[in-house]
């Protein structure tokens, strides 16, 4: 995954099924267009990704405009494996100059979807934190176009 | 003669006579089961309760989906049987003859067609023969019936041909438009006959094929990229221009990220600045040594630098 853009520092102790991860990359684009581009997880051309991600099932439920619960099952993709389950919440929040967005685990949606019988539930805390970047092109009118994201993503497969 | 199908068009009697033995057959009894469906965004429904009743191998099942299209639209794209579109997939799929039948009085929303479907072995292939007729509904819904009919048709000498019956109601109504691009709801019922001896557990094993056309109609007009980027900018703006009441726990909890984004960027830092440690140990005790005088050994023969 490195180079000049992307990069990815991860972190994973032998025997334990914990991974720390720090990823960062420049994007071409609005700060707010990356926020909600990584915010809005049913957007069509999401959702026909799935399949691709090994993601079984989704749900969504929106809460507000700046935060929603969050479940996605996924196939480890290797025999022998359960299927895994985050639930999470996920609230963002903008400052006018970066934006913070915090995944964080929840218990709320078992209410409503309850675990399935043989999946395994994993925990995962992720922080998104995008900044503004200013652009090389100054001398162009418009507002700087580039963005600068910092991801953090604590992610664990509690291995059972 | 030209018509627009959103003007609407009187009925004949007989036509009338369709609609309401149509109607009958799926409506007159509930019953219908969730079925599995193979297409993404394609909801589909069974309904099995007739064959006990001795209409054997035969299911009723319902199809429902969202076209990005008017309502007008999506019965346009059903009564235009042989389009080049439709016409080209049909012959992907193997398929022999997909004909739209002139009649001799022709009526403006009645077309009859026929088409012949490969079958898999050792079943022979299926013939439809049927007519569509469209009409407006009083909600401003558009429908097209179709009913099989008993033309002969002449294909040339293609094999032998078991004759299959299908009646269908395919109903579309407009909904509201998604990020600018209009949008209705599609319903296909379906009654699908394939004639011949085939078992009824296998009929309701494959009866969701029949329903490609939902998925075919969906995609032909499919606008996601139009759709997704109307959503992303009004979310953006959101972002950027309404301001937002958080509650105490939300809070806290973009309070608890931001700590952990800084406590964990440390731990990554510390355990790579430990980790490069270790290996510069190991080269201090020679371990590594070996390597290092091969490459420079290479890189002198080879005439580079060390």
């Amino acid at each position: 995954m490195d180079d000049n853009l992307e990069k990815l520092k991860l972190v994973h102790l032998e025997g334990e099924s914990l991974v720390t991860a720090i990823a960062t990359s420049v994007i071409d684009s609005r700060i707010e267009e990356c926020v909600a581009a990584e915010f809005k997880k049913d957007s069509r051309g999401r959702i026909a990704g799935l399949r691709k991600k090994r993601v079984v099932l989704q749900e969504i439920v929106s809460l507000n405009d700046h935060s929603q619960l969050y479940l996605v099952e996924r196939n480890l993709g290797h025999p022998g494996f359960s299927n895994r389950e985050w639930r999470s919440i996920c609230v963002w929040k903008s400052d006018g100059r970066s934006v913070w967005s915090v995944y964080e685990d929840i218990n709320e949606l078992d209410k409503n979807f309850e675990v399935k019988s043989g999946n395994v539930v994993a925990f995962g805390r992720t922080t998104w934190f995008s900044n503004r970047f200013h652009s090389s092109a100054v001398s162009l009118k418009h507002e700087p176009l580039m963005c600068h994201e910092l991801i953090f993503e604590e992610r664990s497969l509690a291995l059972q | 003669m030209s018509w627009s199908i959103s003007e609407g068009i009187e009925v004949s009697e007989d036509q009338e006579k369709v609609f309401k033995e149509l109607d009958d057959l799926f409506w007159k009894e509930e019953g219908w089961e969730d079925l599995e469906s193979p297409y993404a965004g394609v909801e589909m429904w069974i309904k099995t309760r007739q064959q006990e009743k001795g209409e054997r191998r035969i299911p009723l099942g319902r199809a429902e989906s969202v076209a990005d299209c008017t309502a007008e639209g999506a019965c346009a794209w059903l009564f235009d049987f042989c389009s080049e579109e439709r016409v080209a997939s049909h012959r992907e799929e193997g398929n022999h003859a997909r004909l739209e039948i002139r009649a001799q009085e022709p009526r403006l929303n009645e077309k009859e067609f026929a088409t012949v479907k490969r079958m898999p072995f050792p079943l022979s292939m299926r013939e439809f023969v049927g007519k569509f007729i469209l009409r407006k509904n009083e909600d401003g819904s558009f429908s097209a019936y179709s009913v099989p009919t008993d033309s002969v048709i002449d294909y040339g000498g293609i094999g032998r041909l078991v004759r299959g019956i299908t009646k269908v109601i395919f109903t579309a109504t407009n909904i509201e438009s998604a990020g600018g691009v209009k949008q209705c709801k599609v319903q296909l019922l379906q009654y699908l006959d394939a004639g011949g001896f085939i078992p009824a557990w296998l009929v309701n094993q494959k009866i969701h094929f029949a329903f490609g056309v939902v998925k075919f109609l969906a995609v032909s007009f499919q606008c996601d990229e139009e759709i997704d980027r109307a959503a992303l900018t009004s979310f953006s703006n959101t972002i950027k221009n309404e301001p937002q009441i958080y509650t105490e726990e939300e809070e806290e909890a973009i309070e608890r990220g931001k700590v952990r984004l800084d406590k964990e960027r440390a731990t990554v830092y510390y355990c790579t600045k430990k980790l490069i440690n270790f290996c510069s140990s190991l080269c201090s005790q020679g371990i590594f040594r070996n390597v290092y005088q091969q490459r420079e050994l290479q890189g002198g023969q080879n005439g580079r630098q060390p």
